[in-house]
């Protein structure tokens, strides 16, 4: 009984974390019956599951501490063999990928998160 | 009493937003507040009056510009002169705070012009003794007001003369930023200008026999703004900027603006802020408590 009540009271959290995502419209809309809300379970991602033996903390340490944006993309060649591993490690690094990107713009967009910015800040300050 | 200049170079950033809801919200939790408006386009002003009013009752003679222009015949004109209190915004404080404006002026660009033909000398030491003063002009003016807790200048988006008196006169600096490419790379070109406006002021000011002393305007912070929100938190494609930003070592405020056009967009056009309005919708509160952690975070960095 007390674990169906702590579920449910975790239920009503979850809830009440997407009513604050509401405006005040869409919540009047909800009470006037011109909106419904929809529960989607969502089932384990397929790409969670993709078994890695990848050590992201060590690539990502690895990326950091290069010089040049030509050496991250070596380095990304030298770890990734699969589009969906370096769309994980993306993740990771919580970048913002788009399903039509290509494995080029992730990686691209992996070293410009990693090394790429801080290249433009120290040319633009003079450092 | 402190005073913090609001700058950024790239306009379009929210800057005038944050000056103003800053220095409401402090007014209403009992500061006296001055804001001075620096910025020609006097989106400030205009956030508090409205323009005919500017026009009618300010604009002759009571705005910025009319200081600066004093300092050729000897500074007739004080800056104590030009303040006034906007009604609409002070109507709506009840306690002992309140906010005071110094207005702006269209014309302040042609100012930087007139105060670059004073720079320049027949020698090195000549030169550096005209740089001084022609950069601490506010600096000296703003000494003679002393009823306030806080200044905040409201910087134009440039890095000319007129902008370089406000920093020379603050003891800090607060970046409104969006997180994007373009503007995350104009925090670097303002860190950039700033370090050399100080380095430059600060080696002239050494060898001026103490005429000037040295200055160290610290940079609280980049508050991000125009945050688009998903789930609780800025949307994917902000969260790489501002992470970056706070890894090139630069502080970053923990709150930040949120991008709401429904309530901002129309929020000048009566003289107060969105920080001081009642608002029943949820996602409109929202926006306004952040506002104020945002306040309580900044009072707290420069500790008013």
């Amino acid at each position: 009984m007390e674990e169906i009540k702590n579920n449910f009271i975790k239920l009503l959290q979850i809830v009440q974390k997407e009513f604050n995502n509401l405006n005040n419209d869409e919540i009047i809309s909800l009470l006037k019956g011109e909106a419904k809300l929809e529960i989607i379970i969502k089932s384990k991602s397929k790409r969670k599951n993709i078994k890695s033996n990848i050590d992201f903390d060590k690539i990502e340490s690895e990326l950091r501490v290069l010089k040049s944006r030509e050496q991250g993309i070596e380095l990304l060649n030298k770890y990734f063999t699969s589009k969906e591993q370096l769309e994980k490690f993306a993740k990771i690094l919580d970048l913002p990928i788009l399903k039509g990107d290509k494995i080029e713009l992730i990686k691209k967009k992996i070293v410009e998160a990693t090394i790429g910015y801080k290249l433009r800040s120290n040319s633009i300050q003079n450092k | 009493m402190k005073i913090v200049s609001v700058i950024n170079y790239k306009g379009g950033v929210g800057k005038t937003t944050l000056t103003a809801n800053l220095g409401a919200e402090l007014a209403f939790r009992g500061r006296k507040v001055l804001l001075i408006d620096l910025d020609p386009q006097s989106s400030l002003t205009f956030s508090f009056i409205p323009p005919d009013l500017w026009q009618k009752e300010y604009s002759e003679s009571k705005t910025i510009k009319n200081w600066f222009d004093s300092l050729s015949d000897g500074g007739s004109i004080t800056l104590t002169d030009l303040i006034f209190t906007p009604r609409a915004t002070n109507d709506t404080l009840n306690g002992k705070g309140k906010l005071d404006l110094i207005a702006s002026h269209l014309g302040l660009i042609n100012v930087d012009l007139e105060l670059a033909t004073e720079l320049g000398g027949a020698s090195l030491k000549q030169a550096q003794k005209k740089f001084l003063k022609v950069h601490s002009h506010l600096l000296n003016g703003i000494e003679e007001i002393n009823d306030y807790d806080i200044i905040l200048i409201d910087c134009p988006p440039n890095f000319n003369i007129v902008t370089k008196n406000a920093i020379v006169a603050s003891d800090n600096i607060l970046i409104p930023a969006k997180p994007d490419y373009l503007s995350t790379l104009g925090i670097d070109y303002l860190i950039r200008s700033l370090n050399s406006l100080i380095e430059d002021y600060n080696d002239y000011a050494k060898i001026s026999n103490k005429e000037y002393e040295e200055i160290a305007p610290e940079i609280i912070g980049v508050v991000f703004t125009m945050i688009q929100i998903h789930g609780g938190q800025p949307i994917s494609a902000l969260r790489p900027f501002i992470s970056q930003t706070k890894r090139l070592g630069i502080p970053v405020f923990d709150n930040y603006f949120r991008e709401n056009k429904t309530i901002f967009a129309d929020a000048p056009q009566y003289g107060v802020p969105v920080v001081l309005n009642r608002y029943s919708g949820i996602t409109y509160q929202g926006v306004v408590s952040e506002i104020e952690q945002l306040v309580s975070e900044f009072a707290k960095k420069i500790g008013i």
